[in-house]
C-alpha cells in the first residue's frame, strides 16, 4: 500500500483515537481540537485561535511559523501550555495530505501527574493505547513503596541507635562501658589534643557489699557514677570498666595542679556517706592519673599501664589518695613517684 | 511456597486497626513466632500466613472466609490504606470497566512490585450484566479477599451488585457478579491525581 495515499477519516474518529490532537491550518489557526484539548483549556475558545497563542514552542526553535513545519523534517516538538501552570507537552507533528494543514498530537510525558490534577482529567480522557493510566498507576505504586521504604529506613535507624547506645553503655550506671572507652581512646589518639587518663578504684567497696549486701553495693556504684558525671564536663568520658573500677578521659586537662584539684574533689565527694535504705555506706577511692603530655608519642597501651601503676601507688600509699604520673623521661615510658 | 511480605504486612495492618494491637500480638505470641511485626519487603512461608489466619479465627470465633472477606472490604474502605483503593480504581472509570480490568491486575502489580505475584484472573460476561470471575493459581482463601474487595468497590462506584463465590476448588475459584444497577447511588469521589501532584 502506498503510504502517501490519502485515506478518508472523520474528525470524530480522530477524536476517539487521538483525544489530544489539533488540526492547524496554513495560517496557524486551530481548525479542530480533540475533546481532551478542550478540557485542558477549560472549555475556553480553542477553535479559530492561533496555535502559538495557545502553546509555546520550546524545541526545536527553528519553527517560528506554521509554514516552517513543512520545511523542517521535525516530527517531535516540546511545548508548554500558555496558562498559569505552563505544563510541558510532547507533540508529534505531521503535514496533512492537503499540504496546507498540520496534525499535532500531544502527550503530557513526565508532566502526567500534575496535568491530571490541574485539568481534572480521568482515565477516559486518554486514548486506550496511551500509557497515561499505567503511568499514574506506577506513580501511585511508587509513592506507596517509597512510603514503606522510608518507614523501614527510619525504623532501622532508630533501632540501630538504640542498639549502639546499649552496646556502649554500662547497664547499671548508664556510664560508658569498656568498649566505649576503647573507641574513645582510638579517636583520642587521632585527634591529637592533649588529655589525661584517670583511673579510679573504689576503696572499702567489698566491705559495703559484705555488710550491706549487693543491692547496697549497686546503690553505691550508681551514686559514685552520678558524682563522676557531675564533676566532669560533657566533652570528658566517664567509663565503668570493672566491678568498682572507673576510667575518665579528661580533654585538655594536663596540668598537675588542675589534676590534683580534680582528684581531691572526687575523693572528698566520694567519701561522703551514701544513704541506702536508712543505712550509711562509706567508701573512698584511689586514683592514678597520667597526662598525655608525659610522652613524645603517646601510646594507648603504655598510658593505660602508667595510669594503672599510678593507681597502685595510691593504694600502697594507704588508699583514699591520688598519684599523678611524672614525666621525668620523655622517651615513651614514665616513672611513677 | 512463599508469599510476599506486602500481603502479610497489610493483613497485619488490618488486624491491628480492626481488632487492636493486643489481638495481633497475642496471635503471634500464641503461635510462638519470633516476629512481632511483618517486614513488607521480605518474603514469608505461606504456612505462616495460614497459621496466623487460623489462630485469628480461633481467637475471634469467626470463620476464616468471613475474616478474609472483611480484609478485602478493609482494603477498599479504610482511609488508612487509601492507596490500595486508588490502585484498584485506576482500573476503570465505571464498575464494569473495572471488573474487566481485573485481568490486568496481575500484570499491573508486577509492573509496580516485580516480585509480587497475584492470582491469574479471567473475567467473562456470561449474560448481560452477569460476570464470572475465575481466579487461578491463588493461595488458599484469596478469592474471599477478592470477594470482599469487589463488594466494597461496587459501593465505591455507586453500583448495586450481588456477588458470591460460586465454586471453589484447589487453586481455582469462580466469583459471580450480577450487576443489578449501574448507577444506584452516589459514587465515592475518586481523584485521578496523586496527593503530591499539583
Amino acid at each position: 500500500m502506498n503510504i502517501e495515499r490519502p485515506i478518508p477519516f472523520t474528525c470524530g474518529a480522530l477524536d476517539h483515537v487521538l483525544p489530544l490532537h489539533m488540526i492547524i491550518d496554513g495560517a496557524g489557526v486551530v481548525q479542530h481540537a480533540g475533546p481532551t484539548i478542550q478540557k485542558v483549556f477549560n472549555n475556553r475558545k480553542v477553535i479559530g485561535r492561533n496555535v502559538f497563542g495557545l502553546l509555546e514552542l520550546r524545541r526545536p526553535r527553528s519553527i517560528r511559523r506554521i509554514e516552517d513545519v513543512a520545511k523542517s523534517d521535525t516530527r517531535r516538538v516540546q511545548l508548554k501550555i500558555r496558562d498559569r501552570h505552563r505544563t510541558s507537552l510532547t507533540g508529534a507533528l505531521t503535514v496533512m495530505p492537503d499540504m496546507d494543514s498540520v496534525l499535532l498530537n500531544l502527550s503530557f510525558g513526565y508532566s502526567i501527574s500534575e496535568a491530571v490534577a490541574r485539568y481534572e482529567l480521568t482515565g477516559s480522557d486518554f486514548a486506550p493505547t496511551d500509557l497515561a493510566v499505567e503511568m499514574l498507576y506506577l506513580v501511585e505504586a511508587k509513592s506507596a513503596v517509597m512510603d514503606i521504604a522510608s518507614q523501614l529506613a527510619h525504623r532501622l535507624q532508630d533501632e540501630k541507635e538504640v542498639a549502639q547506645t546499649q552496646a556502649l553503655t554500662d547497664g547499671l550506671t548508664g556510664l560508658a562501658n569498656r568498649r566505649a572507652l576503647e573507641m574513645r581512646l582510638e579517636r583520642q589518639f587521632l585527634r591529637r589534643i592533649p588529655f589525661s587518663l584517670m583511673h579510679l578504684d573504689l576503696d572499702f567497696f567489698k566491705t559495703v557489699n559484705d555488710t550491706h549486701g549487693h543491692a547496697a553495693g549497686d546503690a553505691v556504684l550508681e551514686a559514685v557514677a552520678q558524682i563522676l558525671r557531675e564533676e566532669t564536663r560533657k566533652e570528658d568520658l566517664v567509663a565503668r570498666v570493672g566491678g568498682d573500677e572507673f576510667v575518665i578521659v579528661l580533654d585538655n586537662q594536663v596540668y598537675p595542679s588542675r589534676l590534683e584539684k580534680i582528684s581531691t574533689r572526687l575523693i572528698r565527694r566520694i567519701e561522703a556517706p551514701i544513704a541506702f535504705q536508712g543505712r550509711e555506706c562509706r567508701v573512698s577511692t584511689s586514683i592514678g592519673v597520667v597526662p598525655s603530655t608525659n610522652y613524645v608519642k603517646p601510646d594507648p597501651v603504655v598510658m593505660a599501664e602508667d595510669a594503672d601503676r599510678a593507681l597502685y601507688a595510691s593504694k600502697h600509699a594507704g588508699r583514699a589518695a591520688f598519684t599523678i604520673a611524672n614525666a621525668q623521661e620523655r622517651n615513651g615510658t614514665s616513672l611513677i613517684d | 511456597m512463599m508469599m510476599h511480605g506486602l500481603i502479610l504486612w497489610i493483613f497485619e495492618a488490618f488486624v491491628r486497626l480492626t481488632y487492636g494491637d493486643q489481638v495481633w500480638e497475642k496471635v503471634l505470641t500464641d503461635l510462638d513466632l519470633h516476629v512481632q511485626s511483618v517486614e513488607p519487603m521480605f518474603h514469608y512461608d505461606v504456612q505462616i500466613g495460614l497459621s496466623i489466619l487460623r489462630q485469628l479465627s480461633i481467637a475471634q470465633g469467626r470463620d476464616r472466609n468471613s475474616l478474609l472477606e472483611d480484609f478485602g472490604t478493609f482494603l477498599v474502605t479504610d482511609p488508612r490504606v487509601e492507596r490500595v483503593r486508588r490502585l484498584l480504581r485506576f482500573g476503570g472509570v465505571e464498575y464494569t470497566d473495572f471488573l474487566h480490568s481485573l485481568e490486568d491486575l496481575k500484570g499491573r502489580a508486577r509492573l509496580a512490585v516485580s516480585d509480587l505475584t497475584l492470582p491469574d484472573i479471567q473475567v467473562d460476561e456470561v449474560r448481560p450484566h452477569v460476570f464470572e470471575i475465575t481466579c487461578e493459581n491463588n493461595p488458599k482463601g484469596a478469592p474471599h479477599v477478592l470477594l470482599g474487595a469487589l463488594r466494597a468497590l461496587a459501593d465505591d462506584y455507586g453500583s448495586l451488585a450481588y456477588l458470591e463465590v460460586c465454586s471453589e476448588r484447589q487453586e481455582s475459584a469462580v466469583i459471580s457478579v450480577s450487576l443489578l444497577e449501574r448507577e444506584h447511588a452516589q459514587a465515592r469521589e475518586f481523584l485521578w491525581a496523586t496527593d503530591d501532584a499539583s
